[in-house]
């Protein structure tokens, strides 16, 4: 019991590590080299792969921790928290009933997460009159096709950190 | 629904909309940073100060190398001696670069003794898409706060701090979309509202809005701050115009401003806490 509850302490500080450097990298070397000309956004994607591992509840959790951490410690709007939240819980539940745990849903679902954080944002820009509709060509399309090409190394360091004491 | 999240799954959504609610009303009547924001960030702050000159090495290990292969091009037998010696000659470089500024920091305050400013640096450029910003390594414990003006060595605006923390800040720079300030023509005296803009904020570029159809505005005029608001003192060198048009609807005349200060390429940045509103 001891040992199972330290593996599980052991993978949690590792998953909220890779989050921690996930966000730490998206605001010091990515945002300084910009590929299409967008940012990488790599929380959600990260949420999506680490909720993968997981139940729905894990993945509710990954997302609620996820979305503090981009809303508070990154540029992220408020609303990214819940929106999140939902995202991790919707991840682990799917991938616990129907997905099988592979690359090819984490990237469906990474881009339902990327697009779920992009959108009401893109709109919330063009409501306030901060942003032109055709931002969701030139600001949001790069930006969701960039950061899903992250989904490779964080889904197998997921996939790694889940693997903790079950080897 | 219910087959895919337990009813705990569903606090935890519930309490993740809470949260959201909360750090919304929190950002909206609190000027300075929560508990939880200066939590995360205290503990973030010095990663990414770190991994950011971590970075810059590479990124400039990365100059280095490039600009070497074309001195290599140039010149077969360029020997090792020298490159250390270009190594030197870029070290020395670093520091008169820091030495000019802070010169001219001196000629500044000289000009300017109501002036108190807190040097800071650059700890981390904005995440986001949507607008332009950067952390710096100071906060309240230094005396900054939000609203004051954040200007390079040479008094050029860059931006504003929109966020505080006790070791960290968030300027919002004049490129950012919802950023406005006063704005004057140097020489004629046309004035209007420098603001940034969505669209030229990737080009490095602002706008000046609000200018009538009659005004006379050449390309390279010099565009200050008006010192209106309290935000901004007068006279500060927001930038030089670029280019002059009409609007849409063809009523009001807009100039594009090329900031003074090179955004971009900051280092280091000045924050303004403190200063003679009627000087």
């Amino acid at each position: 019991m001891l040992y199972r509850n330290r593996i599980t302490i052991a993978r949690w500080t590792l998953w909220v590590l890779l989050l921690t450097a996930a966000l730490v990298l998206q605001a010091t070397v990515f945002n300084r080299l910009p590929l299409l000309g967008a940012i990488p956004q790599l929380i959600p994607v990260a949420v999506v792969c680490v909720a993968m591992m997981g139940s729905a509840e894990t993945g509710a959790v990954v997302g609620l921790i996820g979305g503090l951490m981009s809303c508070l410690g990154g540029d992220a709007l408020v609303f990214v928290i819940p929106i999140l939240a939902f995202a991790g819980a919707l991840t682990g539940g799917l991938c616990s009933i129907y997905f099988t745990r592979s690359l090819l849903p984490a990237l469906l679902l990474g881009l339902g997460a990327l697009l779920l954080c992009a959108v009401p944002t893109w709109l919330l820009q063009w409501y306030l009159g901060h942003a032109p509709l055709s931002a969701l060509w030139h600001v949001v399309a790069p930006e969701v096709l960039i950061s899903l090409v992250y989904t490779l190394p964080l889904y197998w360091l997921s996939w790694r950190i889940s693997l903790l004491g079950r080897q | 629904m219910n087959r895919l999240f337990s009813t705990r799954t569903k606090g935890i959504l519930i309490a993740a909309l809470i949260v959201a609610i909360l750090c919304g009303v929190f950002a909206l009547v609190r000027t300075e940073a929560g508990p939880l924001s200066n939590l995360i960030n205290g503990v973030l702050s010095p990663v990414r100060s770190a991994v950011t000159t971590i970075a810059q090495q590479i990124e400039s290990l990365y100059n280095y190398i490039y600009r070497y292969d074309l001195i290599v091009a140039r010149n077969a037998d360029l020997t090792a001696r020298l490159a250390a010696a270009e190594e030197q000659i870029r070290d020395a470089e670093a520091y008169e670069r820091e030495n000019e500024r802070l010169r001219d920091l001196v000629g500044l305050v000289e000009q300017h003794e109501d002036y108190e400013l807190v040097d800071a640096r650059i700890s981390a450029w904005s995440d986001s898409n949507w607008g332009s910003g950067f952390r710096i390594d100071k906060g309240t414990n230094q005396g900054v706060g939000v609203g004051q003006c954040v200007i390079t060595e040479n008094g050029q605006v860059v931006g504003l701090i929109s966020e505080v923390g006790l070791n960290w800040s968030t300027v919002m720079t004049i490129l950012d979309p919802t950023s406005e300030i006063g704005a004057m023509v140097y020489g004629s005296g046309y004035m209007g509202i420098a603001q940034g803009d969505f669209e030229l904020m990737d080009e490095g570029m602002l706008r000046m809005s609000y200018l009538s159809t009659d005004a006379i505005i050449r390309n390279g005029d010099q565009v200050l701050t008006t010192g209106s608001g309290d935000f901004y003192p007068q006279g500060l060198v927001i930038g030089i115009i670029v280019d002059v048009a009409l609007d849409q609807a063809g009523v009001d005349k807009y100039a594009v401003i090329e900031p003074a200060a090179e955004i971009d390429t900051l280092e280091q940045v000045f924050v303004l806490i403190s200063y003679d509103y009627e000087g």
